[in-house]
């Protein structure tokens, strides 16, 4: 069984959650001075790490507020939370 | 308005008067349909000016900041759902409420949507009822977590619902706040999943 922790709502099972991606990609803020490449870079891109990884998750069938977690991708350990536009936890270091 | 579904079961067959006995010839859990009352969702700005008051004057309670969490008087029940969102559930008419709170509420930032023909409430109870609930849902329903006035948002059978502790019985009781497109569902697989325990249907209220 894997429980996230909501911010607002405390421990929920996991089926609760939607999985929302990599954190902290911002858009571009003149899309139109962009390369193909670089647009695509930042559309589809993304780290994929082996390890520890600052993602987005929403609480769907709780409250419906986006978050920010740090899993562990191999294990699905998650070592901190923190809110959107909040600044990440340091990543390494268990 | 459309009144089609208003203050009609979810159901299209007799809920109550049904005694289906367990394994063991006992029926330790019931279902009752609540299918008439009112349902309104409200978001606001706890911060804003007047919103607490103006919805405590209509209501006569407050919308509650922390987290699942329920305010109750005698004929409302306003629920937490998100950090600007409540469900309130009332025997009151929603006309009545939603002109209260337009009044009141006037060149205020809120919304305010009637659900009342989309949603039903139906009420498990009994000595196994916690046992029902968990052998599907995560949350724990022990009163010392599940404590009186709290309220979850979860699946239930992959449905979402809206479970809240029913403090106003001697028994244990929650009311399950389900769409109606989902209650059939969700009534067919709480039944089989009482088909241990055994359970009787009760008449339902107000339909
Ligand atoms: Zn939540």
């Amino acid at each position: 069984m894997l429980q996230i922790e909501c911010p607002w709502c405390g421990a929920c099972d996991q089926s609760e959650f939607s999985y929302g991606g990599e954190a902290h990609i911002a858009r571009p803020k003149t899309p139109a001075d962009l390369s193909d490449q670089e647009w695509g870079d930042y559309l589809f891109n993304r780290e994929n790490p082996k390890g520890w990884h600052r993602e987005q998750w929403c609480h769907t069938a709780g409250c419906r507020r986006w978050f920010n977690a740090v899993r562990d991708t191999v294990t699905s350990r998650i070592k901190a939370y923190y809110q959107m536009g909040a600044v990440p936890p340091e990543e390494d270091g268990r | 308005m459309t009144t089609g579904v208003l203050g009609q079961s979810a159901f299209d067959f007799p809920l109550g008067g049904r005694v289906v006995p367990g394994v063991e010839g006992r029926s330790d859990v019931w279902f009752e349909e609540y299918p008439a009352l009112t349902h309104l969702n409200l978001r606001g700005n706890l911060d804003e000016v007047d919103f607490t008051a103006s919805v405590t004057g209509v209501l006569g309670i407050a919308p509650p900041g922390v987290p699942n969490r329920v305010a109750r008087t005698s004929d409302t029940c306003l629920h937490w759902l998100s950090l600007d969102e409540w469900l309130i559930v009332s025997t009151r008419s929603a006309a009545l409420i939603e002109k209260g709170l337009a009044v009141s509420l006037t060149d205020r930032h809120y919304a305010l949507v009637n659900l009342s023909g989309g949603q039903t409430v139906l009420r498990i109870g009994g000595l196994r009822a916690r046992d029902i609930l968990t052998s599907d849902c995560t949350l724990d329903f022990h009163p010392r977590v599940f404590r009186h006035g709290d309220c979850r948002q979860s699946l239930l059978a992959g449905a979402p619902v809206l479970i809240r502790r029913v403090d106003e019985l001697d028994e244990v009781a929650f009311d399950l706040v389900v769409r109606r497109s989902f209650s059939r569902h969700l009534f067919d697989w709480l039944t089989d999943a009482a088909h241990e325990t055994g359970y009787i249907l009760r008449t339902s209220h107000g339909g």
